[in-house]
């Protein structure tokens, strides 16, 4: 296998605070409707978008957080479906949208299991995380593994089972999401 | 998600102008095996008629786009992509249908052997059915939404196109034969409708058992996203199913019953019967498409 980035997120770290959110829009500069990167709460199925509410009754509470940037997939369904070409995967696994190709047909919106690529009203193109590719090309890490407080992400090549994430993807047990959908994500989590 | 209106009218013309452009390939093989006159009639306008419908239905498309300008990009992937497969074949299918039609628009000045126009015909049939599918295959490839990733989507949209087109040429010879001033054409054009009425039938049952079959086998998904869609049909989206089966298919049905019957004892005057159909059959296919998108809960 060849070199893929990702990351490695460890969820019973993860309190939620959602830097790393807010830290993409910083190093990224999105619209402020637009999330490259967002945070999920996983707790009481009732509670409204943004509302921190644990499930179950006290004591027996349990609440966690699921950030989710894109997965840069072994096999992006995004790539295969988009009718222009403007998404590509580079030889490191990372997978980008060629804002000057994109039509804004939102195609890619609809078959990404992960809910990642965002439509923008204002420039009629689809946006994405990019996995801070102009900082991966200066040896540097995401935006969001750079901010999270609490160390709760590792990058690296998740195919390099040397690497501090291939260590953490074989030891902890990490997961991947909607593995049914057969894209191969790279981001893997660590259950809490 | 929300109704993609661009792609509503989009998907609405080209299913009346795909079916249009069967009846014409229909037309003109009934033609070249040696059939009575009448059938080149059938063949012309149908040509006409899937030429305007298809030239409106591409001309809306780019609108649900965020670029339209840059609408030609999306033909560059055509090796995974069905959006641009769907692209190309359309633009193939609206070249073809204008030779086409122009083979019967100017057949008096420009001399066409009788050959070249089946030729034609038959190519565009072929876009247009390459077309359909590409369009089709665009949602039923989605595995992130279950209402459409079936291969009743294909179906769903083949007898669409079936339904839509067959009413389009009927109703469109049923309005020629009222302009129609020779009492012998009229004769002839009214013999044309018989077939289209019982095509129109078997086209309206098959709506009823794909449109049936969707229900039950969202039902029967076991998906959060398809119980949402369900539990969406039934509930706030039932005025629109009622409008797809009841407006939209049941009527028609007894519309085309009432005109079958009325074709056994005065053919020239079902014309009224089938026109309603028609009408009937427009509202219930936009609705089915509204619901298409409305109900597309991803998982």
């Amino acid at each position: 296998m060849g070199k893929q980035y990702g990351m490695v997120i460890d969820l019973g770290v993860c309190v939620g605070c959602h830097a790393c959110t807010i830290a993409c829009k910083f190093e990224n500069g999105t619209d402020l409707t637009i999330d490259w990167h967002r945070v999920e709460t996983v707790g009481d199925p009732k509670a409204q978008v943004g509302q921190d509410i644990p499930k179950g009754i006290y004591p027996n509470l349990s609440l966690s957080w699921l950030p989710v940037p894109c997965q840069h997939c072994a096999n992006p369904p995004c790539l295969a479906a988009c009718p222009t070409g403007a998404i590509s995967k580079r030889a490191d696994g990372i997978v980008l949208i060629d804002q000057n190709r994109c039509i804004g047909c939102r195609y890619c919106s609809w078959v990404c299991p992960y809910h990642v690529p965002q439509f923008n009203a204002a420039t009629g193109t689809t946006e994405k995380c990019t996995l801070c590719v102009h900082r991966v090309d200066q040896s540097l890490v995401p935006a969001c593994v750079n901010a999270c407080v609490y160390g709760a992400r590792v990058f690296g090549d998740v195919n390099d089972p040397n690497s501090e994430a291939g260590k953490l993807i074989a030891t902890r047990h990490a997961h991947v999401l909607a593995p049914e959908q057969e894209t191969g994500p790279s981001v893997y989590y660590i259950d809490p | 998600m929300q109704i993609e209106i661009p792609l509503v009218i989009f998907t609405l013309f080209d299913g009346l102008a795909i079916g249009a452009t069967a009846w014409a390939v229909a037309a003109e093989w009934l033609d070249w095996t040696g059939q009575t006159e009448p059938h080149r009639e059938l063949a012309q306008w149908g040509a006409y008629l899937a030429l305007v419908c298809l030239a409106i239905g591409l001309l809306a498309s780019p609108f649900h786009l965020g670029r339209p300008l840059a609408m030609l990009n999306g033909l560059s992937n055509l090796g995974s992509s069905w959006i641009a497969r769907e692209a190309l074949f359309g633009l193939v299918y609206l070249a073809l249908a204008a030779v086409y039609a122009g083979a019967w628009l100017l057949r008096r000045r420009v001399s066409l052997a009788r050959g070249w126009r089946f030729v034609l015909a038959n190519l565009a049939g072929l876009a247009a059915l390459a077309m359909i599918i590409s369009q089709a295959m665009i949602y039923t490839v989605v595995r992130t939404i279950p209402t459409w990733n079936n291969s009743l989507t294909l179906l769903f949209f083949g007898v669409s196109a079936a339904l839509l087109g067959t009413l389009l040429v009927g109703s469109g010879l049923v309005v020629l034969e009222a302009l129609t001033k020779s009492p012998a054409d009229k004769t002839r054009l009214a013999a044309l409708l018989p077939p289209v009425v019982r095509v129109g039938i078997w086209a309206v049952i098959g709506a009823i058992l794909v449109g049936a079959l969707q229900l039950v086998n969202i039902g029967a998904t076991p998906s959060a996203a398809a119980s949402s869609a369900l539990r969406l049909l039934t509930g706030p989206l039932i005025g629109l199913v009622s409008l797809r089966f009841v407006v939209g298919m049941l009527v028609p049905l007894v519309l085309l019953g009432a005109a079958w019957v009325q074709a056994r004892r005065e053919p020239q005057r079902i014309g009224t019967w089938l026109i309603a159909s028609f009408g009937c059959v427009l509202v219930g296919e936009l609705a089915a498409r509204a619901l298409f998108f409305l109900s597309a809960l991803h998982i």
